[in-house]
């Protein structure tokens, strides 16, 4: 028996001589609770940047506890804005580096920028920064409506009340170059009020878009604005897929995929994205079931409609479209 | 058609049932139950004219069991339940599910194994499914909790309920060694949605020697892991944990002494994501008990250390979703806000219990127990527990009363670390045989108090909570099988604690402030007729008050009427 208890205990003791991680969990609370002081004030790595040359920026500041911090960059000419938020102590280039991307609207033009840090809401800092030049965004680039109408796209518009179907610089601020699409108009009798369509052969050789074949590598976005005072707006995107690749869409045998957008939209200019992937089926606004291979093949989309529509009896409808793009990995806002 | 086919199988078997002889090939057994709820609301300050203040619910229903033996080494078991709640004649409201189904039996006289639903447990450090309550309930709502545990499968033996196969065999010597069993399962988790969700296994086994009645040793594995290649998603979990266990015992005339040890590691790991840091760390466990039988009296020590980075899905999931909301008045005064799970919802409420384990440490509420949330294998705590007690004394009482003594291994946000002391007395008289009176009476105390206390440096680091809970229980049987209860239960918490929010991983990532002052009192009278031990007709009235000193939630009562029916056959 007290052999049996010592064989016991020695294994017990050779086993507790492990050694074990004895740092202590979670954050500090003297990082959450204790005092705070600012140790370093907000900083800017270099006072311009070339970020078409590849060059990027970040900027820093350090404080004596985690802050809820706010970093906003806004562009003194464009009004675009790059936001970065966090909760650290520090900003450095592990997270306040930056490329030129937008965080909202429009896009930043080589201007002046005004940099305002704000920490738990009560420490502020300001600095500037100017852009010289910016990368364009990647992707394949279906409309940005600054060179006029593509001949190989195709419109319908009804022909109701106050109808406005045309690219223009009026009336709002283009978030993109100078030029953007107005859809605009009554119709009384009917939901559809004007459609434009974007088909792959303006885009390629073949009558297929250039994409890639899986669809979680593909994002489709586009920038749309609904004034405020419109309630009506449906924005129905649709994605006609080739499968069996003889250059035509045929609506009984092949997949049809959409994008609808409707009920309340925020203010100004939005980045509307969504993962090709997550397509769905709608047919009159309901899920349904797709008619070709029920797969999402972007490398076989042969045409997107644009339908801009309304219910009938609710009156005038109004938005307005601007830089429809496909990305590869990433939504165009990350 | 599913219900018609249920139906169908049961019918079936009840003919079978009927046309067998001496050996049985097909019987049904089952349980049924029915269940009236009167419940009235009422805030303790003002008035609340908005949320209805009366809620009436309940249900029937009838679990039927098929119990088939094709043949001597085979048997199938198929319960089906049908489910009518009130307010739902004429079918509107009823329910047919296929409840538990299971097929067991013998392979060579050797190997017994079992497919389909299984009730499984190892160790309370491996696989443990551990009770919901740190305090105890008088017997006057035991029936609340006992029709939960029906419900969920939660079984006295602490088991888990699980899907997946088990089987086990046994090797007997002729010397060194009695016998060496084996015991393995595999069950599923969740399955694959094909999308990001990847087929989730929990599987493991044990092989035990009984080298005697003096010495048993046994080792235990189990493991949670993603399987790759059934989703998109490339990355997959693993938790592995392995222990030992080994017990020495030493039976004598008077004295029956028992030394007991578990110990044993886990590792975390997350195949192919680099954001996540692999975690490892190992616990132990000894445990002495010393019985003088004479007198049916016994001491215990226990002594744990279980690290802070110790993870074992199957011991440490709770069977309480405390994010879950309630269901009876879950939004009450004038503004309509949502009322925070109380005692009451833990003790009746179903909805809010786990069927699954949880791959990481979920939520819970420290007023309802903090010093071991996660059962025994809560990582981050070493200390002991002493133990007395006396287990029906010439059948006058039971009783049985610990002292505990935690603390943590590592800090959390601080090098200072909480301290955990926790004292529990239970004890049950049975009156009548004090005074030689034939028909029962028992009266049950309860009383636990744990407190919280963190003392470091600065003010912020002070943490200083308590919980407290006193429960009184009377059962007199007036005439034969029929029963006058009545029950009280106080919880009162109290103090300043810091919560720990744990991120999908598991990890500490923030502390929020846990401020409260809040007393909670359940009392109930009732009347219990006990038509047989599996038979039972209750009713209760029972009055729920809860009330926050520091009013962070308008206080509030429930008045209810209770009527239960149970039956098992």
């Amino acid at each position: 028996m007290m052999k049996q208890i010592l064989t016991l205990l020695t294994v017990l003791l050779v086993f507790t001589a492990c050694e074990r991680d004895l740092n202590t969990e979670g954050p500090d609370l003297v990082d959450l609770y204790g005092d705070l002081a600012v140790l370093e004030e907000l900083k800017v790595s270099q006072p311009s940047a070339k970020f078409a040359d590849g060059e990027t920026v970040y900027f820093t500041a350090r404080f004596s506890k985690l802050v809820n911090w706010r970093l906003t960059i806004t562009g003194t000419i464009s009004g675009a804005q790059k936001i970065f938020e966090n909760k650290s102590k520090v900003l450095d280039a592990s997270n306040t580096t930056w490329a030129g991307e937008f965080s909202k609207l429009p896009f930043f033009k080589t201007e002046m920028c005004d940099v305002e840090l704000v920490a738990n809401d009560s420490i502020k800092f300001n600095t500037q920064f100017i852009i010289q030049s910016l990368v364009e965004p990647k992707g394949l680039v279906v409309a940005d409506f600054e060179n006029g109408m593509n001949p190989e796209w195709s419109t319908f518009v009804q022909s109701g009340a106050n109808m406005s179907f045309n690219i223009t610089d009026q009336g709002a601020a283009s978030p993109q170059g100078e030029f953007f699409y107005d859809m605009a108009g009554e119709v009384n009798w009917d939901w559809l009020i004007g459609m434009i369509e974007f088909p792959g052969a303006a885009y390629s050789e073949t009558e297929s878009f250039p994409l890639p074949e899986n669809p979680n590598d593909v994002y489709f976005n586009a920038m749309i604005y609904v004034p405020d005072s419109i309630t009506n707006a449906v924005i129905l995107f649709q994605f006609r897929e080739d499968d069996n690749e003889d250059g035509t869409f045929t609506e009984a045998n092949e997949d049809m995929y959409a994008i609808e957008l409707k009920g309340n939209f925020e203010s100004g200019w939005q980045v509307y994205s969504q993962k090709y992937a997550d397509l769905v089926s709608i047919v009159n606004g309901a899920p349904a079931e797709p008619n070709g291979n029920k797969k999402l093949e972007p490398n076989k989309l042969n045409r997107i409609s644009l339908l801009f529509l309304a219910n009938p009896s609710s009156g005038y409808s109004k938005a307005l479209l601007d830089y429809v793009i496909f990305t590869e990995g990433k939504p165009l806002i990350p | 058609m599913k219900s018609l086919t249920i139906i169908a199988v049961m019918v079936f078997c009840s003919f079978a049932a009927s046309a067998q002889d001496t050996t049985k090939k097909a019987w049904v057994s089952g349980a049924a139950r029915g269940v009236i709820y009167g419940d009235r609301y009422g805030v303790l300050e003002g008035t609340d004219s908005v949320t209805a203040s009366r809620l009436n619910s309940g249900h029937t229903m009838v679990d039927l069991t098929a119990n088939i033996k094709p043949n001597a080494n085979t048997y199938i078991n198929a319960m089906a339940r049908i489910r009518n709640d009130y307010g739902g004649f004429w079918g509107g409201g009823v329910t047919f599910d296929l409840r538990q189904l299971y097929i067991k039996g013998v392979i060579g006289n050797f190997l017994r194994y079992q497919v389909g639903d299984l009730d499984y447990k190892l160790t309370p450090y491996t696989f443990y499914n551990n009770d919901q309550f740190a305090f105890a309930i008088p017997g006057a709502f035991e029936v609340y909790r006992q029709m939960v545990n029906y419900d969920m499968f939660y079984q006295d033996e602490n088991t888990w309920r699980q899907q997946g196969v088990a089987g086990d065999f046994a090797l007997q010597f002729a010397k060194f060694a009695d016998e060496m069993q084996f015991n393995f399962f595999a069950t599923r988790q969740n399955p694959t949605d094909f999308n990001f969700t990847s087929e989730r296994i929990f599987y493991g086994g044990s092989i035990n020697l009984l080298q005697s009645k003096y010495f048993q040793i046994g080792v235990n594995y189990v493991e949670m892991a993603d399987i790759l290649g059934t989703s998109n998603d490339t990355t997959a979990i693993h938790t592995p944990v392995q222990t030992i266990k080994a017990g020495i015992y030493y039976p004598t005339q008077k004295l029956n002494l028992q030394l007991e040890t578990e110990f044993g590691n886990s590792s975390a790991s997350i195949l192919n994501d680099t954001s996540y840091t692999p975690r490892s760390d190992y616990f132990y466990n000894i445990y002495l008990k010393a019985e003088y039988k004479p007198l049916n009296l016994y001491g215990k020590f226990n002594y744990i250390d279980i690290g802070p980075a110790f993870s074992s899905p199957g011991a440490q999931s709770l069977r309480v979703n405390y994010d879950g909301a309630t269901t009876i008045f879950n939004r009450y005064t004038k503004d309509q806000i949502e009322r925070p799970i109380a005692l009451i919802d833990v003790l009746r409420d179903a909805s809010l219990y786990n069927y699954r384990l949880s791959a990481n440490l979920q939520s819970f509420l420290p007023r309802f127990g903090n010093a071991q949330p996660y059962g025994p294998a809560t990582p981050n705590r070493k200390g002991y527990t002493l133990t007395v007690g006396q287990e029906n004394f010439k059948e006058w009482w039971d009783f049985e009363a610990s002292y505990q003594n935690l603390s943590e291994i590592v800090g959390q946000g601080t090098s200072a670390l909480r301290s955990y002391t926790t004292t529990q007395l239970a004890a049950t008289v049975h009156a009548n045989e004090f005074f030689d009176i034939k028909n029962n009476i028992n009266i049950e105390i309860h009383s636990w108090n744990e407190q919280t206390t963190r003392s470091g440096t600065e003010d912020y680091e002070n943490v200083d909570f308590n919980n407290n809970s006193l429960s009184l229980g009377v059962e007199i049987e007036t005439v034969s099988n029929l029963y006058v209860l009545f029950g009280l239960t106080q919880l009162n918490s109290k103090g300043f604690e810091l919560y720990a929010i744990r991120d999908v991983d598991g990890m500490v990532v923030d502390f929020s402030e846990y401020e409260t002052d809040m007393e909670e009192s359940l009392m109930a009278f009732g009347l219990r007729y006990d038509f047989s031990k599996h038979n039972q007709l209750q009713f209760n009235w029972q009055q729920m008050v809860v009330n926050d000193n520091l009013e962070n939630i308008p206080g509030y009562e429930f008045n209810q009427l209770a009527l239960t029916y149970n039956l098992k056959f």
